[in-house]
């Protein structure tokens, strides 16, 4: 039997669940916290993103959904065009390529892989950067950076973890 | 069955060469678009506003319950210390009533001596004040973007100033949302001088919280607690706007604390200088204002018109830029670390 038009946009729908959730938390991400007490910090929501989709359900968001992350946030950081993209698809890339690795494994273990993931990717944008502009980002800033990319894996992850359900559901 | 699995596995083959095949085709955009913005051509300038443009309504409504979170922290906050800062307002308070008469005093005087030597008078500006929406966090860039753009008069290179100082300048204008390069980012350069020694030098960002002083003479007169404000030079940005004060100077390197707390912004002033901009009419004539101002009139100014007029009472702690001599700065608040009447001896 064929299914229907509804059918057809509710299935849509959950597929852009992903995309459109990373999207939003990068918009979150980029909203000013002018509340006392709070560190100015900026994690990397992309990495952490493209790093889940790709190891939990690398059919749902692929390598455009990766490029159109990173389109995003170069423009909302005012980073030079073209950096972001370029960092997401290799991580992308990297994970997919060893997808087998990550089957059945604890989350201990992609939690560890994602601060190497992490590492790469901070590296590459700060010399890709560095390149384009001639100037050096601040080492504490990259290094605070980091951290909290690290340390918003486990909350995020929860968050998609949830999304997964949803998107499994309708499968 | 076979067939079917020999069917599938050519649907395979060819999802993965598609997949492939994308790759490469967006790896190869990455990085043109990487060599189009170096050689910062239009079409990127373009995508960049538009986008901005287009997302800055979905950003308002997102920071809109993030202002709200810190408005009630703020509250919290102040209601902790609620005697302390009374007690210091007190002080404070006591201390700008003894500025506030030497304030007048001045204006008076430089009144007359303006009228004395036909002065010709600077432009005044208009302000469009603007919600901030979104802050670039700081790790590459310094950049926020406001809520005004090309429909409410906002134009590229406009500078932007808040209650403490100097914020930035606008360099992408949309339709309805503007980016903000800040003092703090790498690309940021600003002619100021030293506001006692009238010594002139260039406010470099370094994409950390304290930005540099380059490009300064005499470097042996600087101290720490120096302030620093717009030399008006370049005529990029007006004269006399509070930038800062000088934090440390150590191996020939002159950091400065900036008046504005960029992460804490909720709200940015441009200053607009009518088509003439910063230069202002060639055609204007001397100063023709005669009466000193009245009572509260110092503080005039948030939208202050060029028209003399009473105006409204000003903010609580607002007060035109000090020892400027410049009746086109904005009214600014005088940062508390600033206020030093001690050493100046009056």
């Amino acid at each position: 039997m064929r299914p229907s038009f509804w059918q057809h946009l509710d299935l849509l729908a959950r597929r852009l669940i992903p995309v459109t959730l990373s999207l939003l938390l990068l918009l979150l991400a980029a909203v000013p916290l002018t509340a006392p007490g709070f560190l100015r910090a900026d994690p990397m929501i992309s990495v952490l993103c493209v790093y889940y989709w790709a190891v939990h359900r690398p059919d749902m968001m692929g390598y455009v959904g990766g490029f159109t992350l990173g389109l995003l946030e170069d423009i909302l950081m005012g980073t030079p065009m073209g950096v972001s993209p370029l960092v997401l698809l290799v991580v992308q890339w990297v994970i997919v390529t060893q997808y087998r690795f990550f089957v059945g494994k604890p989350f201990m273990v992609t939690w560890w892989v994602l601060g190497l993931v992490a590492l790469v990717a901070v590296l590459t944008k700060a010399m890709a950067v560095a390149l384009l502009t001639g100037h050096l980002a601040s080492p504490i800033a990259l290094a605070a950076s980091y951290a909290l990319t690290v340390l918003l894996y486990p909350p995020l992850g929860w968050l998609f973890g949830r999304a997964q359900v949803l998107l499994d559901k309708a499968a | 069955m076979m067939q079917s699995n020999g069917q599938m596995s050519r649907v395979g083959a060819v999802k993965v060469a598609l997949q492939r095949f994308a790759f490469v085709v967006l790896v190869l955009s990455a990085f043109t678009l990487m060599l189009l913005g170096k050689a910062d051509t239009l079409v990127v300038d373009r995508m960049r506003t538009a986008v901005t443009d287009a997302m800055a309504p979905v950003l308002e409504v997102l920071s809109k319950p993030a202002a709200s979170v810190a408005s009630v922290m703020n509250t919290v906050r102040e209601l902790a210390h609620l005697r302390q800062e009374n007690a210091t307002l007190r002080d404070e308070n006591l201390s700008l009533l003894r500025w506030q008469a030497l304030a007048r005093q001045l204006q008076a005087e430089n009144q007359r001596l303006r009228e004395l030597t036909a002065m010709v008078k600077d432009p005044k500006p208009r302000f469009i004040t603007a919600r901030v929406v979104a802050d670039s966090g700081g790790v590459f860039a310094r950049s926020l973007i406001v809520t005004a753009g090309a429909q409410h008069g906002a134009r590229k290179g406009q500078v932007v100033v808040s209650a403490q100082g100097v914020v930035g300048r606008l360099t992408e204008v949309g339709h309805r949302a503007s980016r903000v390069l800040l003092l703090t980012d790498p690309n940021s350069r600003v002619p100021v001088l030293l506001e006692e020694s009238r010594a002139r030098a260039i406010l470099m960002g370094t994409n950390r919280d304290r930005p540099q002083l380059a490009f300064l003479k005499a470097k042996a007169g600087v101290s720490p607690g120096d302030r620093i404000v717009t030399s008006g030079i370049g005529r990029l940005f007006p004269p006399g706007l509070p930038v800062g004060v000088v934090s440390s100077v150590d191996d020939g390197h002159i950091w400065v604390e900036l008046f504005i707390e960029d992460s804490r912004l909720e709200l940015a002033r441009i200053l607009d200088y009518g088509p003439d901009g910063i230069v202002g009419d060639p055609n204007a004539g001397p100063v023709v204002e005669t009466a000193p101002p009245q009572d509260g009139a110092a503080g005039v100014a948030p939208g202050a018109d060029p028209d003399p007029r009473p105006g409204p009472t000003p903010e609580a702690g607002t007060v035109a830029a000090p020892d400027t001599g410049a009746e086109a700065s904005p009214p600014v608040s005088v940062p508390r670390p600033a206020i030093r009447p001690a050493r100046d001896g009056r």
